[in-house]
């Protein structure tokens, strides 16, 4: 199918009804955030707030579109695996950059309980795991590719 | 004019149901983090009109574990949602009317806020700060504005949603751009699930081995409990050789109480098994054996009806004292505990006493205790 074509959004009611009720939602946090000012540091917490914005939309969404359009050189059986372990690897060592940097271990020095792990070792064999799947399954597909089904 | 998807990419990702469904995955979680957040709020802070329930004793475990790992596994949702709607970003026109402009401007608190909550909730739970603000307090005002925005997204984006649930052929496996959206969103879906798989451990006991990638694996402590803060952080006294202890119970009561280690030693003990529910997300049940806090606080003269304060001798932080409303206070597996899991509490989980009661928030469970006081 072809994408369907480009429209102006229709704002109905609902749009209209839901507006005040988040616009209101949104009040209430912002009055929040002002009553408690002392501990919510308006000006650190806006820049954290905007600041992940523009992270996102600046650097780590062209970046990934920088590493889309290079693995569109993979050969067809391989990009698909290819792009989906890259998916999972890359949430994963993104969700483990303070686990890796353990800036956590040095806030209380002697808990033993805190940042247990060896982060870098088992990081390491579940990024081997996600590889070795794709790995499979990329194999998988250039043999089907071989016999023409791809 | 061709549609903004291939205008700027070519990617056949950038359809609008692959956004619709992540959208639809994003708002049942982001729901599901913003209830279970104001539960933990509630759980902590007494609201008249909302008593938090000491009974069923798992309730907290269930609902932090629920906030903390929706969380965790929304990151690749929020990343896939954000992916596939990007061309949308730079599309021109960018404001076509001013329901439009509206429309458009809710996106920066609800894209922020959502990109502000998962990235300080990670930060959190590992122990990193690297902000000024308190968390408890930013987390849970940008957890407002970000619903907020959300109620207004849905509104604006209900006729999409709609057209892009009844476009099936757009994921259909019988076309190649159908496969390849499926397979994005299976991809999306993988690592949600690896992080959850890597992580769930810290609070679902029988997993706990897989939770490689978690900062809390349950039975790594002493004692085999984790321990959230240590005596030396929050400034308490070595008491294991002080004879001077004294654990008193005062305030509006007839009788003030008052007992050393030797007479609480003395006392008929109850063993309770429940787990510690830390708002970090992980949880962890223990035996605990020690003085059911009702008994003292009958012996004291205490109203059976009044709320209770529960201190610590720790001089920092503040979690020093506790709140604890009557139906927790005389729940019967309430107790002041002294053992855990048959030997004396370690100094860092609370020696000589903590408090441990039902379906309490871990940093209510006060350590280090010296004095009950009834309000």
């Amino acid at each position: 199918m072809s994408h369907p074509p480009s429209r102006a959004p229709r704002y109905g009611r609902l749009f209209w009804t839901l507006l005040p009720v988040g616009g209101l939602l949104i009040a209430w946090g912002v009055l929040g955030l002002l009553r408690q000012a002392a501990s919510t540091a308006l000006a650190n917490w806006l820049a954290w707030f905007l600041g992940g914005l523009l992270a996102h939309d600046l650097l780590l969404a062209p970046a990934l579109f920088a590493v889309g359009l290079a693995t569109r050189r993979l050969p067809t059986a391989l990009r698909l695996p290819v792009r989906a372990a890259l998916i999972v690897s890359g949430t994963l060592v993104l969700l483990s950059v303070p686990l890796l940097l353990g800036y956590g271990r040095a806030t209380q020095p002697g808990n033993t309980s805190l940042l247990p792990g060896n982060y870098p070792l088992n990081l390491t064999i579940v990024l081997t795991a996600v590889w070795i799947l794709a790995g499979a399954w990329a194999l998988h597909r250039l043999a089907r590719s071989r016999r023409g089904h791809l | 004019m061709p549609p903004a998807g291939r205008l700027s990419f070519s990617s056949r990702i950038h359809h609008e149901r692959v956004s619709t469904l992540l959208g639809i995955a994003l708002g049942i979680a982001f729901t599901v983090c913003f209830g279970t957040g104001l539960l933990s709020h509630a759980a902590q802070t007494p609201i008249p009109w909302f008593p938090w329930p000491a009974r069923p004793v798992w309730l907290y475990r269930l609902t932090q574990g629920l906030h903390v790992f929706t969380g965790l596994a929304t990151i690749p949702l929020l990343l896939g949602k954000l992916w596939a709607v990007y061309p949308h970003l730079w599309r021109w026109p960018p404001l076509r009317g001013a329901a439009h402009a509206v429309e458009r401007a809710a996106l920066v608190p609800l894209v922020g806020g959502a990109l502000f909550l998962l990235v300080t909730g990670v930060t959190e739970i590992d122990y990193w700060y690297p902000y000024r603000f308190f968390f408890k307090t930013a987390h849970f005002w940008a957890a407002w504005i970000t619903f907020g925005a959300l109620v207004i997204h849905v509104g604006a984006t209900a006729t999409a949603t709609a057209s892009g649930l009844r476009d099936r052929h757009a994921t259909a496996p019988t076309t190649r751009e159908g496969l390849d959206r499926r397979r994005f969103l299976f991809a999306v879906a993988a690592a949600g699930g690896a992080v959850a798989l890597t992580t769930v451990g810290s609070a679902v006991t029988p997993l706990r081995r897989l939770a490689v990638l978690a900062p809390r694996v349950p039975g790594v402590g002493p004692q085999g409990l984790p321990v959230n803060h240590q005596a030396r952080d929050v400034g308490v006294p070595d008491v294991r050789a002080d004879p001077g202890y004294r654990l008193r119970v005062r305030g509006r009561v007839t009788r003030p109480v008052e007992l050393s280690l030797h007479d609480l030693r003395g006392r008929p003990f109850r063993e309770v098994e429940l787990p510690i529910s830390c708002v970090e997300g992980w949880s962890y049940s223990a035996r605990w054996r020690g003085i059911r806090l009702r008994d003292l606080l009958d012996e004291a003269g205490a109203d059976p009806r009044s709320d209770v304060i529960v201190r610590s001798l720790q001089t920092r932080g503040p979690y020093a004292g506790a709140r604890i409303d009557a139906a927790h206070a005389r729940h019967p597996d309430t107790l002041l505990a002294l053992d855990v899991n048959s030997a004396p509490l370690h100094l860092d989980h609370g020696y000589p006493l903590r408090l441990i009661a039902p379906n309490n928030p871990g940093v209510l469970q006060t350590k280090w205790v010296t004095e009950v006081e009834a309000l």
